[in-house]
This record gives C-alpha cells, sequence and structure tokens, in this order.
C-alpha cells in the first residue's frame, strides 16, 4: 500500500469512528450528585397525600374510577402491602433523591445511571449500552427495566416490565402494562423529570407530570429499612375494601374544597384549563351523612374450606 | 438550604383517619412496634360500647420519632397509658393516629403531629 | 510506508475498535428451542414458557425434575429446551394437576428420560411421574376425564395426604396439594433452597383464575392456595424478589404479585359473594359487572369476566350445598 493511500484509509476509518459515536461526549450532562425535592407542583398531593376519591387532573378511566372507589387506606396494612416502595414513575413525587453512574473502565463511556430515593431506598438502573428490554415472561419490578438514550443534552428514558402500582395514592392503580417515559434536563443546580405514563388498560391519554430537584451537596442518603408486621389485627387473607356503592365518601373531598363533584371524579376533561368554565356551571357537591359505626364497607372474610385448618391471625417477619 | 422532605410514609392521613375528630382510649400497652414505615402502638382498651378491642395506634417512622425523644424503649408492655388521636375511617380497624400519649404512672407524655 | 503514517494506522485501528464495542450491546441469552423460550430464576431452576402451560426445570448433577410437561405438540421442543440447559437426564416430571396443557407432554418427556427407583419398583424404564391422586386417576382414565394421556404419561407415584417430599439436585422439593382451588388434584412444587414454587394453576397472573367446577375447584380453595403461596414466600426486599413463583400461565412473579392478584380474586369473591347473600340470580350478579375493574387485565376473548363471574357464582352457591366434598384427606 502506498503511504498516499494509508493516509486516506486512516482518515476514513477515523471519520467513521466520529461519526457512528452514539452521542459526542460534550452533549452529556452529568446527573451525579444528591438532589432535594423541591415540592412546588402538586404539593398537596406530594406531602399531606391525596384524599379520599379525589380523582380530579387524571385522565382516568370509568375502571379505574372503579378502582378508586373501591379502594380502603386500610389496605396498606395488609402485611403484603406494608413495606411496597414507591414504583418509578411516583417516586419522584416524594423522596430525596441520589444519582450515580457506572463507568466502562475501558471506553469511559456511561454504561448505566442508578438512582436512589430517601423513601424505601429503591434502587433504579437506567441502561444506557442499548439492551434491549427483556421478554414478556420476565418478571417485573417496582422500579421496572429502563434503558436511556441522550437527545441532545436531555437524557430520554423508556421504562417497562413494572409491577401493578398506582397513578394517585388513593387507590387508582396503574396497571403492569404501563410504560413510562422520562425526560431528564438539567439545568444548573436545577434537575427537572418530566414523567409520561401510558396505560392502555386504565388511562384515556397519556398522565405527564414534572418533579424538580436542587442540587443538595451536603445531603446523606439514610437507611430506611421497613418491617412487616401485624398492624391491624385481622384474619390472614382479609382485603379491606369497599363493595361497589358502599363507599361513603365520593363526594367528601369535593365538598370540603366547595367543588362540585364531576372533577372530583377525574378524567381527561378535568386536566385542561378550559374545564373551569365547565365547573362554573356545576352545583357544588354535599357533604355526605357521616357512616354508621357498623356502615363500614369492611368486608367479612370468607370462610375458607373445612379442611383447610385455622387461619392465621396475620403473619409477622 | 433545600428543604430534606418527610421522612416518614408518604401520608395517606386524610385518606386513613378522620382529620376533623378525636377519640381518646385508655388500657394497657400490649405491644409497641417502633419501625418503618410507621411505628404503631397496640393498646387493650375498650371501644365506646364497652367492649375490650386491641387498638392500632399509628405513629411516626422511627427517624420522625427519634428527633422528637422517643426511642425504641420509651413504651413498654403492660404500661397503662391514654391515647389520644384521630380515629380511623374504617371503623372494624379500630384505629387512631397518634395526637398525644400520657403514661400517668410517672407523667411521661408526648404529643404532636405525625407525618 | 513511513513509521509515523504507520503509528496514526495503529490508532485508528484502536480507535475504531472502541467505537465498535461501544455499538454492540450486551449478547442476549440463549432462549429455548422452537415455540418454547427458556428463562433462568435463580440458582437451579429454570422457567420454560411456550404452548400450553409453563414448565418449571430443576437441574443439577443428579439430573433434571420437570414440573409440568406443556402439550403433546410442544413436547419435542420442550425436551430440545431443556437440552440447552442440561444434559443429564430427566427423573422426574411432576404434574401440578391434570389438564392437558400441562400433562400433554408427559409421553413424550417421559419416554426421553431415565427411570429412578422409588419405593415402589416398577418395569420399564423412562422418568418417574408424580401427580396428586385424583390427578392421577384422570391422567390414566380412572376417572372417565378428558385429561387421559397415553399410557406412557400416567403418573407412576402419587400421594393423598398433605405433602409429599424429597431432595433432588441438593434441596429439599416439596410437593404440597392444595385441595378445591383451581381442581381437586392441585399440587404446588416447592424448590426450599432455590426458593422458588412452581404453582401450576393456583396462579395465573394473565388471565382470571379458570375454577374447574367439574373437577372439584372452588373459589374459596383457590383463595386459600393463593394465600398458601404468600406463607411460603419470603420476599428479599422491599417487596420484591425473594421467594420466586413460577405460574401456570403468565411471567415470572415474587410474593407481591401474587398478593395482587389474591387481592382481585377476593375482593371479586367478596362482591358476588354479597350479590349472592341478596339473593340476585346469576344473570343479575352478571349485569352488576363485578370484574369491570378488572377486566382490562384479567379478560381475554377464552376467558371472559362474565365467565369467571359464572365460575365464581356457581363455586359459592354450590359452597351452600352441603353436598360438596374435598378429596384431601
Amino acid at each position: 500500500m502506498n503511504e498516499t493511500r494509508a493516509r486516506q484509509l486512516i482518515a476514513l476509518a477515523a471519520a467513521w469512528a466520529l461519526c457512528a459515536t452514539a452521542t459526542p461526549a460534550f452533549a452529556q450532562v452529568d446527573f451525579s450528585g444528591a438532589w432535594a425535592a423541591r415540592l412546588h407542583e402538586d404539593n398537596l398531593e406530594r406531602g399531606g397525600g391525596p384524599e379520599m376519591n379525589e380523582f380530579e387532573g387524571l385522565p382516568i378511566n370509568a375502571a379505574d374510577r372503579m378502582r378508586g372507589d373501591s379502594w380502603s387506606a386500610s389496605l396498606w396494612t395488609v402485611p403484603e402491602h406494608q413495606c411496597i416502595p414507591h414504583p418509578a414513575d411516583y417516586g419522584p413525587n416524594f423522596s430525596q433523591l441520589v444519582m450515580w453512574k457506572d463507568v466502562d473502565p475501558v471506553t469511559k463511556d456511561v454504561v448505566s445511571w442508578h438512582t436512589e430515593l430517601s423513601w424505601m431506598n429503591p434502587v433504579r438502573t437506567i441502561w444506557m449500552d442499548g439492551r434491549p428490554h427483556p421478554p414478556a415472561w420476565a418478571p417485573h419490578t417496582w422500579q421496572g427495566f429502563s434503558t436511556g438514550k441522550w437527545e441532545g443534552d436531555m437524557l430520554t428514558v423508556e421504562t417497562t416490565h413494572l409491577k401493578p402500582a398506582y397513578i394517585r395514592r388513593n387507590g387508582l392503580a396503574r396497571s403492569e402494562k404501563a410504560t413510562v417515559r422520562e425526560h431528564f434536563i438539567r439545568n444548573g443546580d436545577i434537575l427537572t423529570i418530566i414523567t409520561i405514563v401510558t396505560d392502555p388498560v386504565y388511562l384515556t391519554e397519556p398522565y405527564i407530570k414534572s418533579r424538580n430537584f436542587q442540587l443538595d451537596p451536603g445531603y446523606r442518603m439514610t437507611p430506611y429499612p421497613c418491617s412487616v408486621d401485624v398492624e391491624i389485627d385481622r384474619p390472614a387473607g382479609a382485603i379491606p375494601h369497599y363493595l361497589p356503592g358502599t363507599n361513603p365518601f365520593i363526594s367528601e373531598a369535593a365538598a370540603k374544597h366547595k367543588m362540585p363533584l364531576e372533577p372530583a371524579r377525574g378524567g381527561a376533561e378535568t386536566m385542561y384549563p378550559e374545564y373551569m368554565e365547565r365547573m362554573k356551571t356545576l352545583p357544588t357537591a354535599t357533604m355526605p351523612a357521616q357512616p354508621a359505626a357498623s356502615g363500614s364497607a369492611q368486608t367479612a372474610p370468607a370462610q375458607p374450606p373445612a379442611n383447610a385448618g385455622t387461619p392465621a391471625r396475620g403473619r409477622e417477619r | 438550604m433545600p428543604r430534606r422532605g418527610a421522612r416518614g410514609r408518604p401520608s395517606l392521613l386524610a385518606a386513613t383517619y378522620f382529620e376533623d375528630k378525636t377519640q381518646k382510649i385508655e388500657g394497657n400497652i400490649v405491644q409497641f412496634m417502633f419501625r418503618n414505615p410507621h411505628s404503631f402502638v397496640h393498646v387493650e382498651a375498650p371501644d365506646e360500647n364497652g367492649q375490650m378491642q386491641r387498638w392500632a395506634v399509628e405513629w411516626a417512622a422511627t427517624a420522625q420519632l427519634k428527633e422528637s425523644g422517643v426511642d425504641y424503649d420509651a413504651l413498654k408492655p403492660g404500661d397503662h397509658v391514654v391515647v389520644t388521636g384521630n380515629p380511623g375511617r374504617n371503623p372494624a380497624d379500630h384505629r387512631l393516629r397518634m395526637q398525644s400519649v400520657e403514661r400517668p404512672k410517672d407523667g411521661w407524655k408526648w404529643s404532636g403531629t405525625v407525618r | 510506508m513511513n513509521k509515523r503514517v504507520a503509528v496514526a494506522g495503529v490508532i485508528a485501528l484502536v480507535w475504531v475498535a472502541r467505537v465498535l464495542a461501544q455499538a454492540t450491546p450486551p449478547a442476549a441469552k440463549p432462549d429455548g428451542v422452537g415455540s418454547v423460550h427458556v428463562w433462568p430464576v435463580q440458582r437451579n431452576i429454570y422457567a420454560l414458557f411456550g404452548p400450553g402451560g409453563n414448565s418449571t426445570v430443576s437441574i443439577g448433577d443428579e439430573g433434571v425434575l420437570v414440573v409440568d410437561t406443556m402439550t403433546a405438540e410442544a413436547a419435542p421442543d420442550l425436551v430440545a429446551s431443556i437440552r440447552t440447559i442440561s444434559n443429564k437426564p430427566i427423573r422426574w416430571i411432576v404434574n401440578t394437576h391434570s389438564h392437558r396443557d400441562h400433562t400433554g407432554g408427559n409421553p413424550v418427556v417421559a419416554k426421553s428420560g431415565v427411570y429412578v427407583a422409588t419405593g415402589n419398583t416398577r418395569g420399564g424404564g423412562g422418568a418417574s411421574i408424580l401427580s396428586f391422586e385424583s390427578a392421577l386417576m384422570r391422567l390414566n382414565g380412572s376417572a372417565n376425564s378428558p385429561d387421559k394421556v397415553p399410557e406412557g404419561g400416567w403418573p407412576t407415584d402419587s400421594f393423598f395426604v398433605k405433602q409429599k417430599d424429597m431432595f433432588f439436585n441438593g434441596e429439599p422439593v416439596l410437593t404440597i396439594h392444595v385441595p378445591n382451588a383451581h381442581t381437586d388434584g392441585d399440587a404446588i412444587v416447592f424448590f426450599r433452597r432455590s426458593d422458588v414454587i412452581a404453582a401450576g394453576d393456583v396462579f395465573t397472573p394473565d388471565r382470571y383464575p379458570v375454577i374447574d367446577l367439574n373437577e372439584g375447584g372452588s373459589i374459596n380453595g383457590l383463595i386459600a392456595g393463593l394465600n398458601l403461596l404468600i406463607e411460603l414466600a419470603v420476599p428479599e426486599f422491599n417487596e420484591e424478589g425473594g421467594t420466586m413463583i413460577i405460574p401456570g400461565h403468565g411471567r415470572v412473579c415474587d410474593e407481591s404479585d401474587v398478593g395482587d392478584y389474591r387481592d382481585m380474586v377476593t375482593i371479586v369473591r367478596d362482591r358476588i359473594q354479597d350479590l349472592v347473600a341478596k339473593k340476585m340470580t346469576l344473570e343479575q350478579v352478571k349485569a352488576a359487572r363485578p370484574t369491570f375493574d378488572y377486566d382490562g387485565v384479567y379478560a381475554s376473548p377464552t376467558y371472559t369476566g362474565d365467565m369467571f363471574v359464572e365460575a365464581v357464582y356457581r363455586s359459592l352457591t354450590a359452597a351452600s350445598n352441603p353436598a360438596q366434598r374435598s378429596t384431601s384427606r
């Protein structure tokens, strides 16, 4: 090979390598560090928590509304529910956040990003190496399986394989068929996470929210061990819920805040500002009558078959 | 300084309890669970009909309790206590959210807001 | 060619190699043969997915134990898929119940295996097959059931008490009868050291539970079976991982997945029980749509919410009939 030809081939190879690199290093942003939650958006829901049957601003369908109407907060005391962490699409609502990266020692490329939240310490991995998502029969997890790619200086993350969880933590379900897209955006010391939940089972439109965090270099993640104990003494397997038509609190939140009932029932139209014009035409909800002491819809658990032995009174670990 | 946020279970207080009501029970502690996501105190005390019940009184997570001076040995089984709290929405649970607890024997008392 | 050009060439080659390394994601794992897919669960245990029900496989130095053998049509692919993860002989088949989507492959899989002596000596070769007694009677034709398989697929061993234990591939293997659940012949298989449970059709997270009333199934028994799975399972952290459960149909699960499913079945049962107590007819109960909020997750064209409602209704109304019996002693 002559020298001119060799120079041409070397230049060609170098140009190809430069173009084939996934993202120029200068477009990637470093999210590493500790981030304090700034509860500016949806403060009441994220802090004190939503009220019973308060579904406004969510694109839920009738099936999800029924899930919410059937839900009892007592469900959280069932042993299998006590130590559930927030799933990936709900976690940024609430906690302090720490992010770090794994770097390939040879190529120095970021192989994965990780997040950890202060409440329950769930750790999440966002794969940056192009690996495919697992097949349909793989296990689902609270944090799901996430892959990321750069779009300019914004990290876009796709998550599948989420366990069934919630859109809002007052009983509105989010199914395991949902997928989540997020955009991680850093502006100086502010991290914005935009979350888009698409659920073919329970949502009529994508549910979009944004959460902001501020860099907090002094923050140290603390452990949050959770133990499962008998919080409420009830037979094992008894599941608290309201039978259809028996939830006595459906209009309470709307009446308390002097709103009509219709917006509190949720639906995509309640997300949009023009709905406020419709609200002005609707009557204010009335406070429900106080339920009788024996009126709780706590359903008595069915008796197990005669040969199943005595049901255990709860279970501890 | 950025606010560091709550440390207990993300509250479902309004959905779980009647925040505008208060109930008082008096009885003996059966169990004090100093733990996450929420501590619980189980008290054997009569209900409004005079029937003895095992009341579940929800308290704060361990970090919040420690901050307010309550540690795992603050209460013991057998302690006679007076508890005031918000009643739970499900009366079958016999459940309160702790507002105050007092041990008359030595005057030990705690009051505060569970987050 | 001068030295500088040669050095530049080497540098360029290294850079190209780097780019190729970046651009290539991790290699996919081998995944079974034909219509059957293999998924490693943990330690000794693999889950296999294909036509019909799921299979669970224990591999180790003693050989292979297979829980459920899919359909007859899928059996050759099942055996070939097992061969991709172990070349040891198949020694045991355990059937979780008698339905053909879990036992149709018995003859083919057993024939590809090797007999190991048990307390009951018998002639012939092939893997041993274990099932609960009532499942055996359906599989060998004694009970005049559509589940009957060719003779090579009949169970060679059975049990009629609560549990049968064995030690295989370095761990206790507990086959536990679940009375009157999906059928009256259900068994779950607990690999105690691997911490994996093969649940059969007691747990089917991708669909409503099928209650085979003709084969002694019942909704209360099924709920008890789900609660048994929860009793046995221990999650590792934050209600995730730890004991893994391979369902009769659907994905690999853990305790919280069983809990979520148990909640749904219990709530639907409670709703229908309430309507039965109000003396509603089946048509009235269906019209009340007690599964409406779950249909999007669990209903399918072949097993609708109405079909599940009917099974629960009939099970609950039969349960109030003292003639209903359990076969477990």
